[in-house]
């Protein structure tokens, strides 16, 4: 099948998972892109407004926290961390609902632990909550609820959260935006001849190998998590797309179905498995 | 002058409704400075406030909050949004840092949970933060249908270990306060909370000597309990009564 074929059926796509990293939120001191934000808020609420029922996953509550507390760099301490998220978590809900609400698109804010995954209570509640969102045509701001949870805030990259979302909520097609384009085939600092790989349809050794190896080059996430976000969405039979959050009306166009960064798209549904 | 002690703030959002059923700005406003005042004089302070079910009621232009517990979770998600920007927004204008602690039951009895929230929470205050705490709604069933936020006040009492707990009461600049180990309820004015760093320390001198009845749950001696004594007979927990129940039904039972 052409790259085309395979973007044309992602159209089609209702439900849609959207997950922004602290790097496409934020200058490098912390502060917020306000601009970026913006454009952002603008695309998804277009979105929504389209018939689409948006969910955006968003980092940064710990870069917010830092950059209004003033400290020039990230800090190490987990105590420290999980209060400078207390902090910036509030600073990051006021800039997302001003400029949805501009857009007379309604939010809420919706914190979740790793325990969605393990604990059915905490699974049905977030479902439930997350669906009767949806119905009322609101837009699920989503974090991971960094103050209770240290797993989650050491590993953490919010990559596997919204992995796990998107099976949650059934979701047509998960996001990543990132600070690279795509996933290459060899890190492009040090070969030269890497190339964006436009489409997977299978998890390999090969891949994560890659993807591994070239870890820290990869921007500030990691193609590692990117990784294990696929795999949790392939379970679920739910497609990837990892594309570079520079231009966040990027979404646009991967909605239009133009072959754009890495499509991850499953040739079949695992029978039988389910993730979430 | 706080000695660095503790409060909570209990904040059920109705108290800053006004006669006609609109939320009075002035009202949040006002109590946002008597926190930071606090603060300000030394105290370390929480604020353990409800309201993001009703916010989130009136913002989605409902006569009233729904019934049902799935649409209470939504409505709690899209109001708790709301919530925090007032009191940020109000607390800015003080210069005074907030931070959002949105905490579920299983604090108290998952151990890595409870350390976690422990060492934010001890944290924040360290770093002269207001923490603001909430129960997270979206995924917790808990305490969502009681609608009375002193459940939730007791479980951050137990993580934190506070000196005092006040609450905002319906009636204009009026409070009632209960300090640690004083089962007492003392209704006072806003100018005599600023008087609680001594109210503390004598309560803390009598503390170690209240022996309470095992089974009347009154103290043994009737001189710590003056007239406004209405709690003697509940069990406490952590230094406070377990049961505090306060509406603008029946504010009168404190005088």
């Amino acid at each position: 099948m052409l790259l085309n074929n395979y973007w044309n059926k992602i159209k089609s796509s209702k439900t849609i998972v959207v997950k922004v990293g602290t790097s496409t939120l934020s200058y490098p001191n912390g502060k917020l892109n306000f601009q970026r934000i913006d454009k952002l808020a603008g695309a998804l609420a277009g979105l929504q407004k389209k018939g689409k029922n948006i969910i955006l996953v968003s980092s940064g509550a710990i870069a917010v926290g830092s950059g209004k507390m003033g400290l020039s760099s990230k800090p190490t301490d987990i105590a420290e961390k999980q209060a400078l998220a207390a902090v910036g978590q509030a600073d990051l809900m006021k800039v997302y609902q001003k400029l949805f609400e501009s857009r007379s698109q309604l939010v809420a804010q919706v914190l979740l632990t790793r325990d969605i995954v393990t604990v059915s209570e905490r699974r049905n509640n977030a479902s439930n909550t997350l669906d009767a969102l949806m119905q009322m045509d609101v837009i699920p701001l989503i974090n991971e609820n960094d103050t209770v949870a240290t797993d989650e805030i050491v590993f953490g990259d919010n990559d596997t959260l919204s992995a796990y979302v998107a099976s949650l909520v059934k979701a047509d097609l998960l996001i990543l935006m990132s600070d690279i384009d795509g996933l290459y085939s060899a890190d492009p600092k040090v070969d030269p001849a890497a190339t964006i790989i436009p489409l997977i349809t299978e998890l390999n050794g090969k891949l994560e190998k890659t993807a591994k190896g070239s870890n820290n080059n990869f921007g500030t996430g990691g193609m590692i998590t990117k990784i294990s976000a696929a795999r949790v969405c392939r379970e679920a039979g739910i497609p990837v797309s990892i594309t570079n959050g520079e231009n966040p009306e990027i979404v646009n166009e991967i909605i239009a179905g133009k072959p754009t960064g890495t499509l991850f798209y499953w040739s079949k549904k695992i029978a039988g498995t389910q993730t979430v | 002058m706080g000695n660095n002690y503790k409060i909570i703030f209990r904040i059920e959002i109705d108290t800053f409704f006004d006669a006609r059923g609109n939320l009075s700005l002035q009202k949040m406003e006002r109590l946002v400075m008597v926190c930071t005042n606090l603060r300000n004089a030394g105290f370390q302070v929480l604020i353990v406030s409800s309201g993001a079910i009703m916010l989130g009621t009136a913002k989605m232009g409902l006569s009233e909050p729904p019934t049902e517990l799935i649409a209470k979770q939504a409505i709690a998600a899209i109001g708790q949004t709301d919530l925090i920007r007032y009191y940020q927004t109000f607390f800015d204008s003080f210069d005074q840092t907030v931070a959002q602690v949105l905490v579920t039951r299983d604090v108290l009895t998952i151990p890595v949970r409870n350390k976690n929230a422990r060492m934010t929470l001890n944290k924040l205050l360290e770093k002269g933060i207001i923490p603001i705490i909430n129960e997270n709604d979206s995924v917790s069933t808990d305490d969502i249908i009681l609608d009375d936020n002193y459940p939730l006040t007791l479980i951050v009492a137990q993580l934190v270990k506070p000196h005092a707990i006040i609450t905002k009461s319906y009636e204009e600049d009026r409070f009632s306060l209960i300090v640690r180990n004083n089962p007492e309820i003392m209704d006072v004015a806003e100018e005599d909370l600023f008087q609680l760093a001594h109210r503390i320390k004598s309560a803390e001198g009598i503390a170690n000597e209240i022996n309470f009845d095992c089974k009347t749950r009154k103290p043994l001696n009737p001189s710590l309990s003056g007239s406004k004594n209405v709690m003697a007979e509940v069990p406490m927990i952590s230094g406070f009564p377990q049961v505090f129940k306060f509406s603008k039904f029946c504010y009168n039972v404190t005088k």
